[in-house]
């Protein structure tokens, strides 16, 4: 049973950590069914469904007071830490570095961790690059404005495309797209993969 | 093409363009990226790449305290100027006081940048595309100022083109510049001349006398606050009116979705200048916080919703002509001809106001855009190939005086004074047995001392034992064609004399300006290095690709050949050391690069025997 509730628990913290509360929850739900007095499912249940409510009503309440947030127990950063190294063996660099990412939210300082989100980011970044080629080439859209309508990108990726003109260089875009380099280089390798713009 | 090539530049408050010319004609060069207009803005991105021109002007918004634009505004003034305070309350970026003379500077990431240095590096970056175009080095240059700059603006000006590895042969009034294009191959040979100026963020209005080639600017005025930005903002702005009319939000928080508002309307404004109507499309301009839904913006703008958003603007530039050309006392049907100048001014309303107030058409036959640099360029070419065929007088853009007692400015040579010029004023001294006499040089128009710019100063001393009124002194201003200033003091009975030479001071000290120029040339060589690696390594990368490529096919049918295995080992052992070198490069590529080019063209040739294209 300790085996299949940590195996829960480290499901439902890469859950949370990608933003899909509700599995998150159905993980810790199904801990507390396991063993009703785990005061860390119970914790954590209630922590994924305060953030499901808070995005919920995003832009709606008013700002609340300022309030004290609790420290971080130990041993949710000790999971998430876990669930960090695990999957930066295995080759998820993308749940390696959220994870890093959590765990500096709630340890900032953590030099481990640190030292894992850069790891994780200069892979990545290295992984979306090889997929444009030279950062010197120049891409173009490749569908048109009715097309790409249709598409599902976010403002970011709306943004970067608003600036492909052909004429610019990824390299450029880098410089000026206001993101990160590994950022900007994971929405270019998602619009060349989806074929909304090619490499000249 | 001349022997020695000359340029001429319009550094712009918004946009800056260079010019030259070939075969007699002034011609614009175009950016190594192909556009006429280079935007006079210097940015850092969030990793400290330098970037110039129209890579700094798409990401201004979105990197706003690094982003340095409107320098224009800045050059040459004082830290502490009520001007420079005002500034500051509209810009995203720093200002901070440096140098002997506190004058204005920028501070970015605690770094800070004078302003010379700023407009050096668009003025660098212009140089670069003339000698990309032209195919040589190319040093000399006339770079255009307002023609109501100061001696220290100008003079700062000149400090960046220093700093952009340029020698300055001029600094020349944009109206003038303008003027000298429209006059060239057209039958302006003789009356006055309006230049109406609206540029992206300044509005200018000159009136120029024009005798047989000889250019003189008679009176200028404007506004300082009026450009093409206030239209796009205006466009801006009624965009974001009808996003959050759609969908209930505010775009305006997210920096992203607002350059490209601002970037979409500067271009529908651009369109209506030809057409009646254009498509507005954003598509994912914004994701709602909530619905976490990516909206889109998409609309028609037609020139006569834009003449209703920006009429009032129009109405402004007007109001400044009329009250120019009354300050002048000139009547709009004493002007001759009207210079257009500026990219604002193609826009239709902008034309119908000319025609309105001036009860005539505006000259034809220039871009507006292009107008300042081309005149410039001619300017440039006729300094360095003595055509006598041109001759530009320019004027004193602030009247010089000297303080007088009772705390007075007595004005020696009046603003708008053709230069060279000369004056002299006799005064007399206030006490008796006064010992010395001191000159102080002002430059400014008001009546009290004071509130004038001072100069420079020089003493006269020892004077004669005297009761009041009885030595006589006399002062003559000097103003060379370069527009430096000499100013002398002579005892008229004595013969005492002293005198001093003023030259403008731009803020920089000449050992500030030296230390940059040095920094500037090194970073230059650095950057031309860092492009050839990275060209070099580009070349590597598609070698070793198609190597890589064909090294299956080929090896195969090396094997089966007389090459054998000696010929595939060393082939192999090229595209290992060159990958080896593209993957952490050291040292020179040249062997590598020889020897994956052989490999490659082996591999070539041997797949062209068998029939295969490689």
């Amino acid at each position: 049973m300790r085996d299949e509730k940590l195996r829960l628990l480290e499901e439902g913290l890469r859950h949370h950590v990608l933003g899909d509360e509700e599995t998150a929850a159905a993980c810790f739900a199904r801990i507390l069914e396991l063993d009703p007095d785990d005061v860390r499912a119970r914790r954590l249940l209630e922590l994924v469904r305060r953030d499901r409510w808070d995005a919920a009503e995003l832009g709606l309440a008013p700002p609340a007071p300022a309030v004290r947030e609790p420290e971080p127990a130990r041993e949710d950063v000790s999971a998430l830490f876990r669930s960090m190294e695990e999957l930066h063996q295995l080759g998820d660099f993308s749940g390696s570095l959220r994870l890093a990412e959590k765990i500096l939210e709630l340890q900032p300082d953590h030099p481990v961790a640190q030292d894992y989100l850069a790891r994780s980011r200069k892979t990545l970044t290295h992984f979306y690059e090889s997929k444009l080629g030279s950062t010197q080439a120049r891409p173009r859209v490749v569908l048109r404005p009715d097309e790409i309508l249709w598409l599902n990108i976010d403002h970011r990726a709306g943004f970067l495309l608003s600036q492909i003109d052909g004429k610019l260089t990824v390299e450029d875009l880098y410089a000026l797209s206001g993101m990160s380099r590994m950022e900007t280089a994971k929405i270019l390798a998602e619009l060349l993969e989806a074929g909304v713009i090619e490499m000249t | 093409m001349d022997r020695e090539p000359t340029i001429g530049i319009d550094l712009g408050t918004t946009n800056s363009v260079v010019a030259t010319v070939v075969d007699g004609h002034p011609v614009t060069i175009p950016s190594r990226s192909g556009q006429t207009l280079t935007p006079s803005v210097l940015a850092f991105s969030t990793d400290g790449k330098r970037l110039v021109g129209a890579i700094a002007k798409r990401q201004a918004i979105i990197n706003p305290t690094r982003t340095i634009f409107g320098a224009k505004r800045l050059i040459g003034r004082r830290y502490g100027s009520e001007y420079v305070k005002k500034l500051q309350q509209y810009l995203p970026y720093r200002l901070v006081p440096g140098g002997v003379n506190e004058d204005v500077r920028v501070e970015i990431d605690g770094q800070s940048l004078s302003i010379p240095e700023i407009s050096g590096a668009v003025l660098r970056e212009l140089r670069l595309d003339a000698e990309a175009y032209l195919g040589v080095p190319v040093r000399k240059a006339v770079i255009t100022v307002p023609a109501y700059f100061t001696d220290s603006q100008r003079q700062a000006t000149r400090d960046a083109g220093i700093i952009a590895g340029l020698e300055v042969l001029r600094i020349i009034n944009e109206p003038t510049a303008a003027a000298l294009a429209y006059g060239v191959g057209r039958a302006l040979r003789g009356g006055k001349v309006a230049v109406f100026d609206l540029g992206g963020g300044t509005f200018d209005i000159s009136i120029l006398d024009m005798m047989d080639g000889v250019y003189e600017v008679t009176a200028t005025s404007g506004d300082t606050a009026l450009g093409g930005d206030d239209f796009d903002r205006r466009i801006a702005d009624w965009m974001v009116e009808i996003f959050v009319a759609e969908h209930g939000v505010d775009p305006r928080a997210d920096k992203m979705a607002m350059q490209r508002l601002r970037d979409a309307a500067e271009k529908a404004k651009c369109e209506l200048s030809s057409l009646q109507e254009t498509r507005i499309d954003l598509p994912f301009l914004f994701t709602h916080p909530s619905t976490g839904v990516a909206l889109h913006l998409q609309l028609s703008l037609t020139r006569e919703k834009l003449e209703d958003l920006t009429r009032d603007l129009v109405e402004r530039a007007g109001a400044i002509v009329e009250r120019a050309l009354a300050d002048a006392g000139v009547g709009p049907e004493e002007i001759d001809e009207i210079a257009l100048v500026g990219g604002q001014t193609r826009m239709p309303l902008v034309r119908d106001l000319v025609r309105r107030i001036f009860g005539k058409e505006p000259s034809k036959g220039i871009h507006p855009d292009e107008a300042v640099a081309l005149g410039a360029a001619l300017h440039a070419h006729a300094l360095v190939h003595r055509s006598s065929e041109l001759l530009l007088l320019d004027v004193t853009p602030h009247s010089l005086g000297v303080e007088i007692a009772g705390g007075w400015n007595s004005m020696l040579i009046e603003r708008n004074t053709t230069v060279p010029a000369c004056a002299s004023h006799v005064f007399t001294t206030v006490r008796d047995d006064q010992e010395s006499a001191r000159i102080l040089v002002l430059q400014g128009e008001s009546p009290r001392a004071a509130e004038n710019e001072v100069l420079g100063e020089l003493v006269l001393s020892p004077l004669r034992r005297a009761r009041r009124g009885e030595v006589e002194i006399e002062v003559q201003f000097e103003i060379s064609a370069d527009g430096i200033l000499s100013v002398s003091a002579r005892d008229r009975q004595t013969g005492l004399e002293q005198s001093i030479q003023i030259r403008s001071f731009g803020g920089l000290t000449s050992e500030e300006l030296q230390r940059i120029v040095e920094r500037e040339r090194g970073t230059e060589i650095a950057d031309a290095q860092t492009e050839r690696d990275r060209s070099q390594r580009e070349t590597v990368r598609l070698l070793l690709e198609k190597g890589e490529r064909l090294l299956p096919q080929a090896r195969e049918f090396i094997l089966a050949s007389t090459f054998g295995t000696a010929a595939l080992a060393k082939a192999e052992a090229c595209l290992r050391a060159a990958r080896n070198w593209h993957d952490l490069p050291r040292g020179s590529p040249d062997a590598i690069l020889a020897g994956l080019q052989q490999t490659v063209e082996l591999f070539e040739a041997l797949l062209e025997q068998r029939g295969i294209r490689a």
